[in-house]
């Protein structure tokens, strides 16, 4: 069954405000910010289906992962790409070519195969969305870089070791790589590729 | 279909324009520029520039940058050389004040988005706030090399040693390194800025901000932006490190001895007065000083 959901009911206002909140998050990685001017298309989370609507479009391939659908089990990827093909015209692609891909916190991901972008034009690297189990559980991690004023220690939920692996110790050096934003119901947690992670070691 | 009108233009109040000016395909591709320019600070960021209703030179691309990230509820204040009483910034508040229905002021402490050309408020900016700069020439290698294919290359291999150069041929001409303006910075160790042409008394408010930082330039369509918290460094050398300008007297109206001094001619005799560059600064000082006199008699 395919059935469309309403998008923002107020679309400029409300990508407008989405996109500050993005901003914030990812000018200081480790923040939390709340987006809470859509419910999501299931099983998208709100605030992953919101960063998606208020910043991709025709010129945005999109690849969203089939994992995601463990996470609620009644709605189908298919549908949530229809969803937001409908409202913002994205065409769904491949992992290797997105410019934005939503995967599941549990999954492995080989990060090296995501666009990193090139040594002249480092911002060609994929945005990559990581739909998470919560800021309050998983191993803790202390962040520091820009936007940082000193150090910040959060928790990003339980993620996979590939994940965890990249978060650490990045296969790629910067200025290229991957911008990690972490969505969790309405809440959205960035790091910058600029964020140096440390994983800290449990008691 | 006629009472649908009626009830559309009802509720809409005469509106020519989408709210900001920019459609909302423009708006979300500068957005996307905006987050990637955040992920790598100080890299620039090309990006679609529009047109926009006033000339290249009148800070299209800081207007472009306003009109993507201006909302509701901001409250926007803009300064030219630190003045929000000129030209330019008159008409560029006036422009958004009619574009976007917002609020606008003059005082720093009000205001959520600052639009800048060529100056960084004397009062310490808040995290909650944003600074965006107006940009003439964003590519600090632009006039050592003309090629933009060498200056990419320049920035991919972090081959900044010619910009050394530029500065120790001051030293060997001047004495001293006679860059005021436009002084090239290191944004976290990796990328050389052309922090545009604030004075070089504005570059240490660069370092360890507040503020996010973002700079647009409208005719040559590059974005870069600073994070809060993040090292701005400007070029030196160890035996002739990095200082800011300094001024024999104080302000004349308000006896600021910290800000940045204009230099006015007063009359035909070549008089002139120093004052404090940014109005609001030198407006706040003043009231504080008769509110002291008041209180001491």
């Amino acid at each position: 069954m395919s059935i469309i959901a309403p998008g923002f009911s107020q679309p400029v206002e409300h990508s407008q405000s989405c996109f500050r909140q993005v901003l914030k998050a990812l000018s200081e990685p480790g923040h939390i910010v709340t987006l809470d001017k859509h419910l999501g298309f299931a099983p998208l989370c709100a605030s992953a289906t919101q960063i998606l609507m208020s910043l991709c479009d025709q010129h945005t391939p999109l690849y969203l992962s089939p994992r995601l659908e463990e996470i609620d089990g009644d709605a189908t990827i298919n549908q949530a790409q229809r969803n937001l093909t409908f409202h913002c015209n994205t065409k769904p692609s491949a992992l290797v070519n997105a410019d934005f891909a939503v995967v599941s916190h549990s999954e492995g991901v080989n990060m090296a195969r995501l666009k990193c972008g090139t040594d002249t034009s480092p911002e060609s690297g994929t945005t990559l969305l990581v739909q998470s189990n919560g800021f309050d559980c998983g191993p803790e991690f202390k962040l520091t870089g820009p936007g940082i004023e000193h150090s910040r220690t959060v928790q990003l939920g339980n993620l996979s070791q590939s994940l965890v692996e990249y978060l650490v110790n990045s296969c790629h050096t910067y200025p290229l790589g991957i911008d990690i934003l972490l969505c969790h119901q309405q809440q959205l947690l960035a790091i910058s590729r600029t964020t140096k992670v440390e994983l800290i070691p449990c008691m | 279909m006629q009472s649908f009108n009626q009830t559309f233009s009802a509720t809409e109040p005469e509106q020519d324009y989408n709210f900001g000016y920019l459609d909302e395909q423009t708006k979300r591709m500068i957005r996307r520029a905006i987050l990637k320019g955040v992920a790598l600070p100080g890299y620039q960021v090309a990006f679609g520039g529009r047109e926009m209703p006033m000339p290249y030179g009148w800070g299209t691309g800081g207007i472009m940058l306003s009109a993507s990230i201006l909302g509701q509820d901001d409250v926007f204040k803009v300064i030219d050389q630190g003045a929000d009483d000129t030209t330019n910034a008159v008409s560029i508040r006036q422009f958004f004040a009619k574009v976007c229905h917002l609020e606008t002021t003059t005082e720093t402490a009000k205001a959520s988005v600052i639009q800048t050309r060529h100056r960084i408020p004397e009062q310490p900016l808040r995290n909650d706030q944003i600074l965006v700069f107006q940009v003439p020439i964003p590519e600090p290698l632009r006039f050592i090399e003309p090629r933009e294919t060498e200056t990419k290359k320049m920035h991919s291999l972090g081959e900044y040693g010619s910009m050394q150069v530029k500065l120790y041929e001051d030293i060997v001409k001047y004495g001293y390194i006679a860059t005021s303006y436009a002084y090239p910075v290191m944004v976290h160790g990796r990328y050389l800025m052309d922090p545009s042409p604030i004075p070089k008394f504005d570059n240490p408010k660069m370092h360890q901000s507040n503020a996010l930082m973002l700079f647009g330039a409208g005719r040559e369509k590059r974005i870069y932006c600073i994070p809060p918290y993040t090292d701005v460094a400007s070029l030196d050398f160890e035996d002739h490190p990095f200082s800011i300008q300094q001024w024999q007297a104080p302000c004349s109206l308000c006896g600021s001895e910290t800000s940045f001094l204009d230099e006015v001619l007063i009359d035909d005799q070549g008089q002139r007065m120093f004052v404090c560059s940014d109005t609001d600064y030198c407006q706040g000082q003043l009231a504080k000083n008769a509110a002291e006199e008041a209180l001491h008699g």
